[in-house]
């Protein structure tokens, strides 16, 4: 089976035109997320125009939170650092960085630095190493990475490290490949990839790969295509991409797509949603998959942006093909 | 269906039931034809155990979210609470329960109760971030702040340190040990519930944090104690857990550092006892790789000849493949 480009397209199409009710509802609280995860896997596709942008940077800006300066899921819905960075990414991607109030949405950010170096999600205080990343990522494509304490942040991820080389989403966690993903990128951006305990991170992350040749995201759990995201981009970022069989890999994300409706789906036969099709197609271009675009899988954006705008690190993705076989 | 059923479910949850159930599909599944409408229509409620049909909290979701747009704050308090059993990674619903207890509108110990009624009956509560994040967060409003310094450290990595152990709630430990419980019933329903044990690791760690300096130090060390014999018979049912054997090795982290004596037998030095547990495991069950990084991992506390030995008694083992050993075992040495 191969990708099926123009069908994916035309599913993410469809995503915002369909009107069933109880899943319209049930997903609002990720409506931002859902735009960005639509958008990043158009751009890899190489259709970035299949959405319309003026309708999309309209509705980036409904979801704006004037009493709190940062980005909320939905309009309506209260900011969080998740959603910002969605906005954030999303207004990059389209060149519209010009409708937003940068010294505000930063200071958003800024204040949400704890002591310990770690980011809450809003003001009400949770904490999560996705959140130190969300932070810093969003700041470094701001340009204004120096406004948050880097060594404490670092300092962080560091007492996160588990004793199998991984992190978890706080001190004490148990270590996660999506959680891998977040401190690895947070510290590729920070510039203290010492800090990785790269062999053993390494081998843990190769772990992952199961018969099937899809990869799961703690020990003895299923395997989940979007986990070919959160597991190659730490590779990826570390180097290491040869640790996995990138054939059977690339074997399993393909045979999660819908054929008809379009899609990818967590697992073969499951249902699509937008989450595991972008991340699948993500997973697919750092695989080297032919006619796809170059992923950052630092920011999870087109490569060649991030690399415009001079924030791309050291990480190496497969090298593109120009057959399937 | 109507607002009238809305009501009458936000009115069950208030009692509160003993326990409830999201019941896949809708009512006709679950109701026998004979039996007539009864008082609970929609829901069924049987001695005390309250069983909401999916289909029914899906239709009841979107007539409260409609409704939820500029309603006042005592509709708020109903339609929030629906809102969340349907979908409880609703954080804006969350946020304004928050606000509702810090106005005084909503006790913080009967959203402790709703919410732990929340996690014992639906999967999709047990295992979300913020339901767990939204009990710390009561529990931090509602006892006042520990005060305390932290253990951890380069040596006692894992654990928390001052700036972090200050901010812990003084949760009495019945309420600790009862905290404890729910986690391992939300694990029971949702297994290898990542978001739960991490957690169970709040509650171990502000107890250390507390224990280290209060008076009753002992009680504080009991309690711990129990719950690494409760974590080790955990690992014993579900071995392939390596979310309570990650938590468990923490304890012997702890142990090892003397911030807690931990070991079963008073004397000993906990990562000897694990390592036993870990070796006898894996001989029992050798594909298991959860196990192999159990073992892994309390050799790697162990001293080196210690571990040494341990891989030659498992050399002389037929069951025991020798690529584990290879795998798991070798690099670490
Ligand atoms: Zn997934």
């Amino acid at each position: 089976m191969a990708l099926d480009i123009p069908l994916h397209v035309q599913y993410i199409q469809n995503l915002g035109q369909s009107h069933d009710e109880l899943a319209y509802h049930l997903t609002a609280h990720l409506r931002l997320n859902a735009v960005y995860w639509g958008l990043a896997a158009l751009c890899t596709m190489g259709h970035k125009e299949a959405l319309d942008r003026e309708e999309m940077i309209q509705f980036v800006m409904s979801c704006w939170d004037e009493e709190a300066g940062g980005f909320g899921a939905h309009p309506d819905h209260d900011a969080h650092l998740l959603s910002t960075l969605s906005a954030i990414q999303i207004l990059i991607m389209q060149d519209a960085l010009d409708k937003l109030d940068i010294p505000r949405v930063v200071s958003f950010i800024v204040s949400l630095q704890q002591p310990s170096g770690v980011f809450a999600g809003d003001t009400f205080g949770e904490i999560d190493t996705r959140f130190l990343a969300c932070g810093s990522m969003a700041l470094s494509l701001l340009g204004h990475l120096d406004k948050m304490n880097k060594e404490k942040a670092v300092e962080y991820i560091q007492r996160c490290k588990n004793f199998d080389g991984g992190f978890g989403s706080c001190v004490g966690a148990e270590s996660h490949s999506a959680q891998v993903f977040v401190c690895v990128a947070a510290l590729a951006i920070l510039d203290r990839l010492d800090v990785v305990d790269t062999d053993t991170l390494s081998w843990w992350l190769s772990e992952r790969q199961q018969p099937s040749g899809g990869l799961n995201g703690r020990p003895q759990k299923l395997e989940d295509v979007c986990y070919s995201f959160w597991v190659l981009s730490a590779l990826s970022i570390l180097n290491k991409l040869d640790y996995i069989d990138s054939d059977k890999l690339t074997a399993f994300i393909l045979s999660a797509q819908d054929p008809e409706g379009g899609g990818i789906a967590d697992r073969p036969g499951n249902m699509v949603d937008v989450f595991h099709t972008h991340f699948g197609v993500a997973g697919l271009s750092l695989l080297g998959y032919p006619n796809l675009q170059d992923l950052d899988p630092v920011y999870c954006m087109p490569a060649d942006l991030i690399t415009r705008m001079g924030l791309r690190k050291g990480w190496k993705a497969l090298p593109r093909r120009t057959t399937t076989i | 269906m109507s607002q009238q059923t809305l009501f009458l479910l936000a009115d069950l949850l208030e009692r509160p039931p003993a326990s409830i159930e999201i019941l896949p599909g809708g009512l006709k599944e679950w109701v026998s034809q004979d039996s007539g409408v009864c008082e609970d229509f929609p829901f069924v409620l049987v001695d005390g155990h309250l069983g909401i049909p999916q289909k029914v909290l899906y239709k009841l979701y979107t007539i409260a979210v409609a409704l939820y747009k500029g309603a006042d704050k005592t509709l708020v308090l109903i339609l929030s609470s629906i809102i969340l059993l349907a979908n409880p990674a609703h954080q804006t619903a969350l946020n304004a329960r928050k606000i509702l207890v810090r106005e005084g509108m909503l006790e913080p110990k009967r959203e402790l109760d709703l919410t732990s009624l929340f996690i014992g009956g639906s999967k999709d509560c047990a295992k979300q971030s913020i339901i767990w994040e939204h009990r710390r967060w009561i529990f931090r409003y509602h006892y006042k702040h520990a005060g305390v310094a932290g253990i951890g450290s380069a040596e006692c990595p894992g654990w928390a340190v001052s700036e972090e152990a200050s901010l812990f709630p003084m949760i009495p430990l019945d309420v600790m040990e009862k905290e404890c419980g729910l986690v391992r019933q939300a694990c029971e329903l949702y297994p290898r519930n990542y978001h739960a044990w991490t957690h169970y690791h709040w509650i171990t760690d502000a107890a250390v944090a507390i224990g280290a300096s209060c008076p009753q130090a002992n009680l504080y060390v009991g309690f711990l104690r129990g719950e690494v014999v409760q974590v080790r018979h955990w690992i014993d049912r579900h071995v392939s857990d390596y979310s309570a054997i990650h938590l468990l090795c923490n304890f012997a982290v702890l142990d090892r550092a003397g911030a807690a004596h931990l070991a079963e037998s008073g004397s000993g030095v906990l990562v000897d006892e694990l390592r036993e547990h870990a070796l006898t495991l894996v001989m029992s069950y050798p594909s298991h790789e959860a196990l192999w990084l159990y073992l892994r991992a309390s050799l790697s506390f162990s001293p080196s000849d210690i571990a040494r030995g341990v891989i030659d008694t498992l050399r002389t083992q037929q069951d025991i493949p020798a690529h584990a050993i290879e795998k798991y075992i070798l690099g670490l040495l």
